[in-house]
């Protein structure tokens, strides 16, 4: 399940990073970047080399590493017993939309979760109703349906263990899990 | 016995009980004599005829105070073996002085198992409150006979003349020797009901056990059944479950403590159970 | 003319003043106490689940362990007890002991060694006070099923003093649960009523919900996302095969079994909106029975099988709603503060047990089918998803612990409310459901 779609995601990558590996030797190296966005980059200032320039790490375009980064998040949150799109929501999706876009190959999913305070049943229903909704979000924003699949969840999978209001925020959300296509 | 005989035994046993506990006897001093467990809080004639007022008695402890009322009860209340020979056992830890009378005597109330109330089955208090106690019980047998009945008729009845030659030294049909006799039958017989619980029809049910009982307290083989109520078709199952239990209640603490020389009014006894006013 | 009605009344009054009426109007609500001696053997042979010595102890063990955990009864401490029931004594109790220690029945019965390598048990109830039997039944089984006989037993002591059905010779399915709550491993469990017999049924691997008996207590429905496909599934415990129920694009789950069990009813999800259909096991005929909107879930039927109680949150937040097994005529039950859901239908039909879910709580409580009566019988944090005993006496459910890592275990109740315990499982539990009587 999420553990395969994950393995799946890995593999893609990877089989991704063996492609441009080749490119890599091509291009001449290139000064670290004075800036990265959010994502695996460490700096290393001059003062430690004798003149040696620091290599940084930097998300590989089309990468789920990318894919978070560019769009800010890969999870949107909602209120409670909500399946409401809020204005932080549409402008992460906005972004993933946009990367979807770039990236045609991609196929993701999209999880629906709850908080605990609700029962089994109802729970799996409403993780529904999220997903259904944030893919439907996408879906007008120009990604074709075809390439987003919804799961629910429920309450199984908190991203937050709690029963606190902090812990409940953070478990009432949809995530869009890269499933194929990412490199 | 006249109620100033009853209450002379009972304090001269008292009396005879301080005396050897403050002696430090460590044996376990005899009980109250059996052939006495009258309530000491008997009404006094000029109340009888406001009985007739109350409504129904029910609820309302008036079991309760019966058994406070017949404290030398030696009878077991509840399952449980323990020794409850009477009032004695706690006086003795607390190492009573010969105090005057009253107070030791009402120590061994507490720890009896189920009545509080701490006052008074003292002989020599004699009034205590439970006017209130014998009116409902005396009303209890009072409605079960038709309203006439309530008031003198039994005085003038030929019937009532026989039956009261047959007994020593009352003689008249003592509305209070009955309402004594419901009562103590009553505080024998309660404690040891354990209607079913939790069964939603069973609190509808009532039951009408006939017995008849020998000299001694025993009963004659078992209660018979005399009417039932709230029985279906659906409950039937539940309904032998719960007539047993009033059985059972009667056998587990038969014999019963009965004054002798009553013997005809109690050969023959009905009891009815009702658990509808249980929480 | 007065001294005519006066003589009447003399003449009637007469009989009462013969026979003492009294009345009592009150007792000691308390669990019977009773006795189990080590059931009796006339030899002792060795089976192939021990000596029928050793069994009659064990079976005595197992049947006042039952009875005791109903909180109807309270077997009394064999150490107190003054005699051993030898084999004569089986059928010819000798009461006077009995009755010294106060026990109001006794059980009493004997272990014999068949030829066949079973055994029979024989099971005896007497009244002690009243010195005569209740009931006898004599149970044959194999020797390594000695527990059933013993369950059955009980089941004839607690049918014939509360006039009640037993529910002793059943079993639990459940959710056993491990591991931290962001990634909890769950697997299907089954045990007898009384925590024996435990078995997992699954490994861990896939997640697992909602499992429920199939009337014949040999197969299973529940919910699994196996191949990150959540829908439906039925298991057969003795072969231990598992079948993905339909080939439906949705998710589905809560199934449920009918009574005679022909059908499965069950939710499915499609874009946001979750209804309630059933399928014919048989034809495999799908009808949908509630067409949003909103969430319509949990559905339960009644044990005879003419209607269904579900929840559904068309109202604005999740209640309780009945409709005839056809679908038609949905109406609303629950009222009140709150919100109602999880309900399950009582297999005496007289009450549906659900999850009140209000003021942070969640709690089970009952209402009856027309609406009326809601009682609430616990208050706790978070205890929901009940399950009924084949008698419709006691409610199971599984109960959260408030706080990270909070423990998540079976508890069960009497329908009055009182003797509210735990089970205990070896692991965290959830999702419990309780099987028919076994025949």
């Amino acid at each position: 399940m999420l553990h395969r779609a994950s393995t799946l995601a890995i593999v893609a990558v990877l089989v991704g990073t063996a492609a441009c590996s080749t490119k890599k030797k091509v291009l001449p190296p290139a000064p670290p970047p004075a800036v990265s966005s959010t994502g695996t980059t460490t700096t290393a200032p001059s003062s430690t080399g004798s003149g040696d320039t620091a290599v940084a790490t930097t998300n590989l375009p089309g990468s789920v590493a990318d894919f978070k980064s560019t769009s800010g998040s890969d999870t949107v949150l909602f209120g409670y017993d909500s399946y409401e799109v809020d204005d932080t929501a549409k402008a992460i999706l906005g972004k993933q939309a946009e990367w979807l876009a770039r990236y045609p190959n991609v196929r993701v999913t999209v999880e629906g979760h709850t908080d605990e305070r609700g029962t089994r049943e109802y729970n799996l229903a409403l993780g529904d109703r999220r997903s259904s909704a944030a893919k439907n979000f996408l879906a007008a924003q120009g990604v074709d349906a075809g390439r987003i699949a919804t799961i629910s969840y429920g309450k199984e999978r908190p991203v937050a263990d709690g029963t606190d209001e902090s812990a409940y925020a953070q478990n009432r959300r949809a995530v869009t899990v890269i499933v194929s296509g990412a490199r | 016995m006249t109620e100033r005989q009853s209450l002379g035994v009972v304090g001269l046993a008292h009396l005879v009980l301080f005396a050897v506990l403050s002696l430090a006897l460590t044996s376990v001093t005899p009980p109250l004599p059996p052939e006495d467990p009258a309530p000491v809080d008997v009404v006094d004639i000029a109340e009888v005829p406001k009985i007739a007022e109350p409504p129904r008695p029910s609820k309302r402890a008036a079991p309760q105070k019966t058994v406070e009322a017949t404290a030398p009860e030696p009878t077991p209340p509840t399952p449980k073996p323990e020794p409850a020979p009477t009032p004695d056992p706690t006086p003795v830890p607390k190492a009573e002085k010969p105090k005057p009378k009253v107070e030791p005597v009402e120590k061994p109330e507490p720890p009896k198992p189920e009545k509080q109330k701490p006052e008074k089955p003292k002989p020599e208090k004699a009034k205590p409150a439970p006017k209130l106690l014998d009116a409902e019980a005396l009303s209890t047998l009072l409605d079960k006979s038709l309203p006439k009945a309530k008031v003198k008729p039994l005085d003038t009845s030929a019937l009532a003349k026989s039956i009261e030659k047959s007994l020593p030294r009352t003689t008249r049909i003592d509305p209070r020797a009955t309402a004594t006799l419901i009562g103590a039958i009553r505080s024998q017989v309660a404690p040891c009901w354990n209607p079913p619980i939790g069964g939603a029809d069973v609190k509808k049910m009532t039951v009408l056990l006939h017995l008849d009982i020998n000299r001694d307290g025993s009963v004659v083989g078992r209660p018979g059944i005399v009417s039932q109520t709230g029985v279906t078709a659906g409950n039937a199952d539940y309904a032998r479950a719960f007539a047993e239990t009033a059985r059972r209640a009667v056998l587990r603490c038969a014999p019963l403590k009965l004054p002798a020389e009553l013997y005809d009014q109690w050969k023959a006894v009905e009891i009815n159970f009702d658990p509808s006013e249980m929480s | 003319m007065r001294t005519l009605p006066l003589l009447l009344a003399l003449l009637i009054a007469a009989p009462a003043a013969a026979v003492i009426r009294v009345d009592i109007n009150s007792g000691t609500a308390q669990p019977l106490p009773v006795a189990v001696p080590a059931f009796a053997t006339a030899s002792a042979v060795a089976t192939e689940a021990g000596t029928t010595a050793a069994l009659g102890q064990q079976v005595a063990g197992v049947i006042a362990a039952d009875l005791a955990s109903s909180g109807l009864f309270r077997p009394l401490d064999p150490a107190a007890f003054t005699t051993t029931v030898a084999p004569a004594d089986v059928t010819a109790p000798q009461f006077a002991a009995w009755r010294t220690i106060a026990a109001q029945a006794l059980i009493t019965g004997n272990v014999t060694a068949n030829p066949d390598g079973g055994i029979t048990v024989g099971c005896y109830a007497y009244d002690v006070f009243s010195a005569e039997e209740l009931a006898r039944q004599g149970f044959v089984t194999t020797a390594a099923n000695w527990r059933r006989a013993a369950h059955k037993c009980a089941d004839l002591v607690y049918s014939r003093l509360t006039g009640e059905t037993g529910y002793f010779d059943s079993r639990i399915v459940y959710v056993s649960e491990t591991g931290p709550k962001t990634r909890r491993i769950k697997r299907l469990a089954v045990m007898d009523q009384d925590g024996a017999g435990h078995r997992f049924l699954t490994n861990g691997q896939t997640l697992v919900l909602t499992p429920r008996f199939a009337p014949n207590q040999q197969t299973l429905t529940y919910m699994s996302f196996a191949n990150n496909r959540p829908r439906i599934w039925v298991y057969t415990i003795g072969s231990g095969r598992q079948e993905a129920v339909g080939d439906f694009p949705n998710m589905s789950f809560a199934p449920r079994f009918s009574p005679d069990g022909g059908t499965l009813v069950f939710s499915m999800s499609q874009n946001g909106t979750t209804d309630i259909y059933k399928l014919d096991i048989a034809s495999r005929r799908l009808a949908r029975l509630t067409n949003g909107p909103g969430i319509n879930t949990a559905p339960s039927y009644s044990p005879d099988g003419s209607k269904i109680v579900f929840e559904s949150d068309r109202s604005g937040g999740q209640q309780i709603y009945t409709m005839n097994a056809d679908g038609s005529g949905q109406t609303r039950i629950s009222f009140g503060e709150g919100r109602a859901g999880t309900p399950v239908w009582s297999p005496r039909g007289d009450l549906i047990a659900f999850t009140r879910l209000g003021g942070g709580k969640f709690r089970i409580g009952v209402i009856r089918p027309d609406g009326g009566g809601e009682r609430l019988l616990t208050n706790a944090f978070q205890d929901e998803g009940p399950t009924w005993s084949p008698n419709g006496r006691v409610i199971l459910f599984f109960r959260t612990a408030a706080g990270r890592g909070g423990k998540v275990d079976l508890h069960s109740v009497d329908l009055s409310g009182a003797n509210e315990r735990q089970i205990k499982t070896p692991l965290d539990a959830s999702d419990p459901a309780w099987s028919p009587l076994l025949p």
